[in-house]
């Protein structure tokens, strides 16, 4: 399978010049890098992430580490692998301090009657956003489930990039693939009608 | 064939992609006429398969992060001199007049800290006792388990390898592995000088409660149990 990606990535030749000059200190060629991977390190961290709000305030931890550390980077691998990376890295020390700082509901609402005592909505009912289920899902499946479902099928990586992005073999990459997509099928079974 | 191999839950993700050769292809799908347990396990991978090729639809409308000013990252040089860090707020820290409400702010902190610990050590007659936690709620994890993990505070074990002693920042660090001959997989470990935890010995077994962190300064580029809230030896 090779999807292709949702955002246009750079050609290789151009991402190294990209980077030699931004290197150099060309600010013009800084900004091409940034927009170049905003949205697209973005959208692989809202998967984790869920709210935009927070996501931009990792992004932005994301590019100043990047761009700290461009001077530093030696083409041992491919851009997206480091700026991923580095991504993944403040991601997971996002979603440790945001547990941490997670209060009870309890605590919040204080008594039981304030509590919102709606059923939840039924799937029959009709309504329901195919592509919010599917976000939903993906977002709550476990951290190394959801980056291969993420890396294969919205950054149409291949298994060996797959397995340098994650600094795993490419068997165990395709073991988890395998896993996760039952996971997926498993959980979303109950929508299926939205297929 | 083996059984096993019969069953070679490995075969269905490239099935479905079309990449296995045409005689294994072959061979699969009739055993998938008459394996009941493959078929459904085949069906729900068939189904997360189809789901996952929706996520770029999906992601589509994600669309809208808003994008932040390229000035923040102040990148007119790439050099590390010459970049400047502005903490985790760097938009907050971008304007001298905000930086100066921060440092009073961080003043005014310290103060409240520092009296509310003499008072503490006055009515108490107890100085630095280390306070009392729950750690059964840590999460355990292995060694090689901790990257992934998002939990904030957790539990963890194996040998102490190296200890060292950084002065300047008053803490002792040591680096924990999981196996001494394999020391690939490791955490390092930090004791703040405050917390009176008794440093441990090189070549310890012991179990190591704390705050899961990453630490991505370049040279280091680690995973840390940072700080230290306790420490159990278990083997010398």
């Amino acid at each position: 399978m090779a999807t292709a990606p949702p955002f246009t990535p750079l050609a290789p030749d151009v991402e190294r010049a990209l980077v030699l000059a931004a290197q150099a200190g060309d600010p013009d060629a800084i900004r091409a890098l940034y927009d170049a991977y905003h949205d697209r390190i973005g959208a692989i961290l809202l998967f984790s992430i869920g709210d935009p709000v927070q996501v931009q305030d990792v992004l932005q931890a994301v590019f100043l580490k990047v761009f700290r550390g461009l001077g530093g980077f030696r083409f041992r691998s491919s851009v997206f692998t480091w700026i991923y990376r580095i991504a993944r890295n403040e991601c997971l020390n996002h979603l440790r301090r945001r547990e941490a700082e997670r209060m009870p509901l309890d605590a919040i609402l204080g008594a039981r009657e304030e509590a919102d005592t709606r059923r939840p909505a039924n799937p029959r009912d009709g309504g329901l956003d195919r592509d919010l289920v599917l976000r939903d899902a993906v977002a709550r499946l476990p951290a190394k489930m959801r980056e291969v479902i993420v890396l294969r099928y919205l950054e149409g990586l291949s298994y060996e990039e797959m397995s340098r992005a994650l600094g795993c073999r490419p068997g165990t990459v395709a073991s988890r693939l395998n896993r996760a997509l039952a996971e997926l099928g498993d959980r979303l079974a109950p929508m299926r009608r939205l297929l | 064939m083996t059984v096993r191999k019969t069953h070679d839950r490995s075969k269905f993700l490239p099935y479905l992609e079309g990449g296995l050769p045409p005689a294994e292809t072959e061979k699969l799908a009739s055993h998938l006429e008459t394996c009941a347990r493959c078929r459904a396990e085949f069906a729900a991978l068939r189904d997360g398969h189809t789901w996952a090729l929706k996520l770029k639809d999906a992601a589509g409308d994600m669309a809208g992060i808003p994008s932040g000013p390229l000035t923040d990252f102040a990148p007119a040089s790439t050099s590390p001199s010459r970049s400047r860090w502005m903490g985790p707020f760097p938009r907050l820290a971008a304007s001298a007049g905000t930086r100066a409400v921060w440092i009073l702010g961080a003043i005014v902190l310290v103060q409240f800290v520092l009296l509310a610990a003499t008072n503490f050590d006055r009515l108490s007659g107890r100085r630095n006792e280390a306070p009392q936690m729950d750690f059964s709620s840590f999460r355990a994890l292995t060694i090689q388990e901790v990257p992934s993990n998002t939990e904030p505070h957790i539990v963890t074990q194996g040998y102490v390898q190296e200890v060292w002693q950084d002065a300047h920042e008053d803490t002792l660090h040591f680096k924990l592995v999981a196996d001494p001959h394999d020391p690939g997989a490791f955490v390092v470990c930090e004791i703040l000088a405050s917390s009176r935890i008794a440093a441990p010995r090189q070549g310890n077994f012991v179990r190591v409660y704390g705050i899961s962190r990453y630490d991505a300064q370049q040279g280091r580029e680690w995973h840390e149990v940072n700080p230290v809230l306790n420490l159990a030896v278990l083997k010398h």
